[in-house]
């Protein structure tokens, strides 16, 4: 595997300096060729476990009833959402949708306009049932020690060894982020909201400004190294400091903060984006605090090359044991549609080199299990054990492909040949560390730290 | 094993030299650590300096910048209503955003002055600076204020008065020792006449000069690092 870090590039071609002063400018502004060097990674996150019989590793609905031991039950799944019951029509009542190789179920919505760049991962066994060790186990891609992330998480894992030069360069809105003996400014820079990204991408109280001129005699002040500062700066601390200054000013200037001023639609730049992802100027409030959002946020920070691994979270609350099952498609189809417009935007915008953000970006779209083949007695899904994700990326994951399968009779996990992705008597069975093992190979990373893992490359995703 | 000794005195010399000219020179692009200067295997003969934590951060501010009448002053946001009652450093507001670690979720503390550490110790220093001024202007004549101890905070014609209070603030804030005359004096009177001469209209222009001053010293790296 290539496991060659991109500051240990710059250090053997002699090159640790520049690299060092590209990496205190905003990245937009950095040499076009090193940026082209790096990807991004794009780690989407279903909350609450979601139903893959509506979306990842649906069963055809003619075929597979109410007496079978998967029931698909679409009818009642999408009875209370318009648009669904009208897609499920349009299946002839399968509630299977082909557009190439893999069949999705209903709730895809747009993300299906990429499909060729988009794989699947079925049976995937997460080894529990507990939402936040689930969450923890995809995470990391280690299971956790009681309900404890065990390692760092997988876009930390990314960031540390791609390069921390970008302005935030992981952000995790709306999910966990950890960092466990890694470069810490590889650490996820954790948000909520929009709100808290208005913290960080301006000055906090504008009311308490200094004056150009005042600010500049300190700066200069500030900037200067003298005898107490140099007995400081063996370990070039202070050097450090001094140069974090111009990324800091660039953070607090709000010229950053621009870019996700999502309530400003009188921004030409924020009106495009309101076009792209269908958000309304009358309604942007509700749309923005939802998947629209988060998905912006993600279009933002990797085209203006914000962040190098952004993490969020496209639908939440997907945990419907009872009744409340009736919004789990919706917010389904909601979630992959947004994921489709930012697909579309990352597709339809390119770097300085002309490449488009896609083929840079690895995308991994997964929840913390599945739910049950069978409705329960309330009318919901429980929890279930084998799970599925999705993932792509323009030039790093090969799309149109699906690996592993669940059982027809358990809906369980399916041993596979990993190098061709088919179920194979004897074979392995799919675990988180898997899929990071490959996504990292594709990136052309390491995935040392899961060498206990024993993970096993899923061949058939990596680029020929 | 003679080129180790005479690195080693090469080193002792640097330091010796530069304890009795007192850092007069330029510093040296030689730094402890070089592979070209010190062996792999040699061991480093000072302590490791290290970022304040945040933790010591929000420790070290209210030591620096006193109290006012609400009690000591903290690095505080406005709530919903403007009025400055978030603490900005717990970890639900501003600690967990900046690093500081739960051992849960995070089990390392970022340990190096990055750009967001930058970011948040500049709208410290801008927040905290404020309170300070606003408790010393409030104080009643004669009780010991903390900003401007040695100094007016509403006049700036006492020079010696103004370089004396200077002096105090330096070692307030960064532990320092200085003279009248010491290089560090008089770059912040820089900085004071700065904020004197910039103070919009309206304002106390010696006010602005110990609000600059004190927002150069709470962004000083040596603030930061120890």
């Amino acid at each position: 595997m290539n496991t060659i870090k991109r500051r240990q590039l710059l250090a053997a071609l002699g090159l640790g300096s520049a690299g060092l002063a590209l990496s205190q400018l905003r990245p937009s502004l950095a040499n076009a060729d090193e940026n082209a060097e790096l990807p991004f990674l794009l780690f989407v996150y279903f909350s609450g476990g979601y139903d893959q019989l509506l979306c990842l590793d649906p069963r055809d609905n003619t075929v597979f009833g109410a007496d079978s031991a998967i029931d698909p039950a679409y009818a009642t799944a999408v009875a209370s959402h318009a648009e669904l019951t009208t897609a499920l029509a349009e299946t002839g009542g399968s509630g299977i949708v082909q557009p190439g190789n893999v069949a999705y179920g209903l709730t895809m919505g747009r993300a299906l306009d990429h499909h060729q760049d988009l794989s699947v991962v079925r049976g995937i066994d997460m080894g529990t049932l507990t939402h936040s060790v689930g969450m923890r186990h995809f995470l990391t891609g280690r299971f956790p020690a009681g309900l404890s992330p065990v390692g760092s998480s997988f876009p930390t894992v990314m960031v540390d060894q791609a390069g921390t030069g970008a302005a935030i360069p992981n952000l995790a809105v709306g999910v966990e982020t950890y960092n466990s003996g890694l470069d810490p400014a590889a650490s996820g820079l954790r948000l909520n909201n929009t709100a808290d990204l208005a913290n960080v991408l301006r000055a906090l109280d504008e009311t308490l400004t200094i004056p150009d001129a005042t600010r500049a005699a300190i700066d200069s002040y500030v900037s200067k190294q003298r005898c107490h500062d140099q007995n400081l700066d063996a370990d070039q601390l202070v050097g450090d400091f001094i140069a974090s200054r111009e990324k800091a000013a660039a953070l607090a200037s709000g010229d950053l903060f621009e870019y996700f001023n999502f309530e400003d639609p009188s921004n030409p730049a924020i009106s495009e984006l309101y076009d792209a992802f269908g958000v309304m100027p009358n309604n942007a409030s509700q749309q923005l605090s939802g998947p629209v959002g988060e998905a912006m946020i993600a279009a933002q920070a990797i085209t203006k090359e914000v962040s190098q691994a952004v993490s969020i979270q496209l639908a939440t609350n997907l945990d419907h044991h009872d009744d409340t099952y009736e919004d789990h498609a919706g917010l389904l189809y909601d979630g992959f549609n947004a994921l489709g417009d930012l697909i579309s935007v990352l597709k339809s915008r390119s770097d300085a080199n002309g490449t488009s953000y896609w083929d840079r970006t690895v995308m991994v779209v997964w929840s913390e299990f599945a739910r049950t083949p069978k409705l329960n007695g309330r009318g919901g899904r429980d929890h279930h054990l084998a799970s599925s994700c999705l993932v792509g990326g323009g030039s790093h994951i090969r799309g149109d492909q699906v690996v592993g399968a669940t059982s027809d009779d358990t809906f369980g996990t399916v041993a596979i040949d990993p190098a061709t992705g088919a179920p194979t008597e004897g074979g392995k069975t799919l675990t988180p560390a898997d899929v990071h093992a490959t996504v990292l190979e594709a990136l052309g990373m390491n995935a040392d730290h899961l060498s206990n893992q024993e993970p096993a490359l899923l061949q058939t995703l990596l680029p020929a | 094993m003679m080129k180790r000794h005479a690195t080693t005195a090469a080193l002792a010399a640097l330091f010796v030299a530069a304890a009795l000219s007192g850092c007069e020179s330029e510093p040296s692009d030689q730094r402890i650590g070089d592979i070209d200067s010190v062996e792999a295997d040699e061991p480093q003969n000072h302590a490791a300096t290290r970022r304040l934590t945040i933790d010591q951060l929000e420790g070290a501010i209210p030591v620096v910048a006193g109290a006012n009448a609400g009690g000591p002053i903290e690095w505080r946001l406005l709530n919903g209503q403007g009025v400055p009652t978030i603490t900005a450093l717990d970890d639900d507001v501003l600690g967990g955003t900046m690093g500081r670690p739960d051992y849960e979720y995070v089990t390392e503390e970022p340990a190096s002055p990055d750009a967001l550490y930058v970011k948040f110790s500049d709208d410290m220093a801008r927040n905290v600076c404020h309170q300070m001024v606003e408790a010393d202007v409030m104080r009643a004549a004669g009780e010991e204020r903390v900003l401007t101890r040695f100094a007016a905070i509403d006049s700036t014609s006492d020079s010696q008065a103004i370089d004396d209070n200077i002096s105090y603030l330096l070692l307030r804030f960064l532990g320092q020792h200085t003279g009248d005359d010491d290089d560090a004096v008089s770059e912040l009177r820089v900085v004071f006449d700065a904020g004197v001469n910039g103070a919009p209209a309206g304002s106390t222009p010696a006010a602005e000069g110990w609000r600059a001053v004190c927002v150069a010293l709470f962004t000083s790296p040596a603030f930061h690092i120890y």
